[in-house]
């Protein structure tokens, strides 16, 4: 259908930016206090298998994107009925990604701005990537994501002369917490790679993306260690869990030069990258449901995005309580884990019995 | 062709509506720029903030040649008090005063009174830390002997920005290791840190400066004393902080004559034991360099000779120092502001989970503190002994 082919390079960059999403500002694994680089090691290893489950099932079902995985194993109409948990899921984590970009933008640059200020201009540059096509996407993607490392390289940089090493010890005194804090971060970062099934399908080589895909979750993962790292050390364990936006107030902390605008630079291209694959993902999976152009149906789901976020989380309190909370966590775990996993095992028993099929006819 | 003049105009004007800056921007002429805050207790529990607010114009035309805000030239600050019962309201009503919004982003230093330290701090430092236009880089200091307003309004021949002068002279406790350099968020990250006591560097009033020497001694969040400028030097070198100072030793031949060594490198490690009876017992190592820099002894022997004997009296002053704060810290204030008890959490994570409530009160008192000192002089500036006078 669609001539535009995005390269493995591309592909990369898309992802650290949808990876790195928001996590600059709510790190997950600052759950654990001083053992958040455990957290943030066990989670990237942990993202690793969950993608690995979720390239495989893309790879076997050969260039189908994720609603023709859907309708090949469980037919044509229910099919399309689980391809409506996918949207809502989606939704939900585009309002959440609006959301906690805005209150972020509020919070601590625009107090007196209106948010819905903010949330119009975050989904109008949304909207306008994902009418654009994926190769809009990837080639802006390809500009604006190397800023991000940048970006962190330079406030880490300038906050090398630490006096305090109290950050990091002692090691491993509770383990729960430690477990927990990296499932968060699977399902909250890289498990949400699932939305990358509506995109593999049109990358130019279908080798290349384990490689890539593999370098961009290590290369986020080593920049969730860097940051959680070094804010641990810089505003320390037992103060962390009190500081709502740790980065921010890291950058502050620079000497001489007021550099914060960088952190919210950062969290401006990855918000609108993670905000702008959902809306894709949404759009493109209804307009194939309906077998119609998915361009007419981007700014209508842009607009409701708007009003949902507003109608979800009216406040902030509400939105952190939801982020911080298992319901976030236990509703993610259906489309992220459990579907992949009963499509892979489905996909794989049809691929077989197509095989022995063709087989048999040609014997 | 049409189309596409009035697209560009479109993008021209979308751009130049899009990236005016922040919905509440406000120009530098309609700000109050505040340099320092004092924050006082008022006898019926009130708070009063004194605010240091620059003006803007005298700053500005102030030359080598203008005398200075002291004497009889004009001011070239303001300073408003304004008593609510939270430092927010406070702060806004101050506009029933002051013409302009206050601006406290530049605020260099926030000075708290001593009857306010006393009376316990939880009450003040939430807003400075919630709000979003406060420095997490603002100095923090306590007003020894005086209020905070009257620190606030002091006045400086050398500079015109006071709230700027007082940073700086905590600044350079760099190279004198008299006072502890304290951020907000340091303050912050003290209070919240169990197994570590809050302190706060002092400043006083004297004649017609300050002078920042000293530290505020906190047991949780109120203040329970004072530490003298050597004792805060040995806390300085207990932390690791000391890094340059002046330290005065007596010269080994005769006590009368002093030495002066100027420090060069100082670093130090904490370790704790449990010893054989259960006890906690914490060694400091400290490690520090130094050079020779004056010398009144005219003893016959060039320093360089009795350079081993100088390290000895180096390594005996800031043991003196070290221990002097320490005793001070235990039986006096029970309060462990260096940190000991992180140590024994690190080390002993069970058994400090036992002993957390009763730290500072009980165990932290009577546990053992060795401190062991390893000085070297490197050199003797450009003389090589003192010149002798016949």
């Amino acid at each position: 259908m669609s001539k535009v082919k995005l390269s493995n390079f591309q592909l990369a960059v898309i992802a650290i930016g949808y990876f790195h999403g928001s996590t600059t500002i709510s790190n997950p694994a600052i759950g654990a206090k001083r053992d958040a680089w455990i957290a943030v090691i066990l989670g990237t290893l942990g993202g690793f298998i969950v993608i690995t489950m979720q390239l495989y099932l893309s790879k076997i079902s050969k260039g189908k994107n994720l609603l023709e995985i859907i309708e090949f194993c469980f037919g044509k109409t229910t099919g399309k009925i689980l391809c409506l948990i996918y949207i809502l899921y989606f939704m939900h984590n585009a309002i959440l990604d609006t959301k906690a970009f805005s209150e972020f933008m509020v919070t601590v640059s625009y107090p007196e701005t209106p948010i819905i200020v903010i949330v119009l201009v975050l989904i109008i540059i949304a909207v306008y990537a994902a009418r654009s096509g994926l190769s809009v996407i990837g080639k802006s993607c390809e500009v604006l994501v190397p800023l991000l490392p940048l970006a962190i390289a330079i406030v880490t940089l300038s906050l090398l002369k630490v006096t305090d090493f109290t950050g990091f010890k002692p090691i491993l005194l509770e383990i729960p917490p430690v477990i927990k804090s990296s499932f968060d971060l699977v399902s909250s970062v890289f498990a949400d790679f699932i939305v990358f099934l509506m995109i593999l399908p049109y990358t130019n080589s279908e080798k290349g993306r384990f490689k890539a895909t593999y370098w961009a979750t290590g290369i986020s993962g080593l920049i969730l260690l860097v940051i959680s790292s070094r804010n641990l050390q810089i505003i320390g364990p037992a103060l962390i869990e009190y500081v709502r936006y740790p980065s921010h107030i890291a950058a502050q902390l620079i000497p001489t030069i007021s550099i914060d605008p960088l952190v919210d630079m950062n969290l401006l291209i990855g918000g609108v990258i993670k905000v702008l694959v959902s809306l894709y993902a949404i759009s493109k999976i209804t307009a194939e449901i309906f077998h119609i152009e998915y361009k007419p149906l981007v700014p209508a789901f842009g607009l409701l995005i708007i009003v949902l976020s507003f109608w979800a989380f009216p406040d902030a309190m509400e939105l952190y309580s939801w982020e911080h909370s298992m319901g976030e966590t236990l509703i993610s775990i259906p489309p992220q884990l459990l579907l992949p996993i009963i499509l892979l095992i489905i996909s794989l028993i049809k691929n077989k019995r197509e095989q022995n099929g063709q087989k048999s006819q040609s014997a | 062709m049409i189309k596409k003049v009035i697209l560009l105009l479109l993008c021209i004007s979308m751009i130049m509506t899009l990236t005016t800056g922040c919905w509440n921007n406000r120009d530098l002429s309609e700000l109050s720029i505040l340099t320092a805050m004092g924050i006082d207790q008022t006898e019926d529990g009130k708070i009063m903030v004194t605010a240091q607010i620059i003006k803007p114009v005298d700053v500005s035309s102030s030359g080598a040649g203008v005398s200075g805000g002291g004497g009889g030239g004009e001011k070239s600050f303001v300073v408003v008090s304004n008593t609510e019962s939270t430092i927010f309201a406070a702060l806004r009503t101050m506009l029933a005063k002051i013409n302009k919004k206050i601006f406290y982003s530049s605020s260099q230093v926030i000075v708290f009174s001593e009857d306010l330290a006393k009376s316990g701090i939880k009450n003040y430092v939430d807003f400075i830390l919630r709000d979003h236009e406060t420095q997490f880089k603002s100095l923090i200091v306590v007003a020894k002997g005086t209020t905070a307003k009257e620190i606030v309004e002091q006045e400086y021949g050398l500079s015109k920005i006071p709230g700027g002068y007082i940073r700086d002279t905590i600044k350079n406790s760099k190279s004198r290791g008299f006072t502890k350099e304290l951020r907000l968020l340091d303050m912050a990250r003290e209070l919240a840190t169990e197994g570590r006591e809050l302190s706060i560097g002092t400043i006083e009033k004297s004649e017609n400066l300050t002078s920042t020497e000293g530290l505020a001694v906190f047991q949780k969040d109120k203040m329970v004393g004072w530490l003298d400028k050597y004792e805060t030097r040995g806390y300085m070198f207990i932390t690791g902080r000391a890094k340059s100072g002046i330290i005065e030793i007596e010269s080994p031949d005769n006590p009368k004559e002093i030495i002066g060594i100027e420090l060069m490198k100082g670093s130090s490690k904490i370790e704790v034991n449990s010893s054989s009876n259960n006890s906690i017992e914490v060694n400091v190592k400290i490690k520090a360099e130094g050079n020779v820099g004056e010398q009144q002894s005219q003893s016959g022997q060039s320093p360089d000779k009795i350079c081993k004997s100088l390290s000895k009296c180096l390594e005996k002053q800031i043991t003196k120092e070290c221990y002097s704060a320490i005793s001070k810290c235990q039986n006096e204030y029970k309060s462990d502001i260096f940190g000991f008890g992180i140590h024994v959490f690190d080390k002993y994570p069970k058994y400090w989970q036992k002993v957390t409530s009763v730290w500072s009160e009980e165990i932290f008192p009577s546990i053992q503190v060795k401190v062991k000192v390893d000085a070297k002089i490197n050199r003797t500036g450009l003389l090589s002994k003192t010149i002798k006078i016949r």
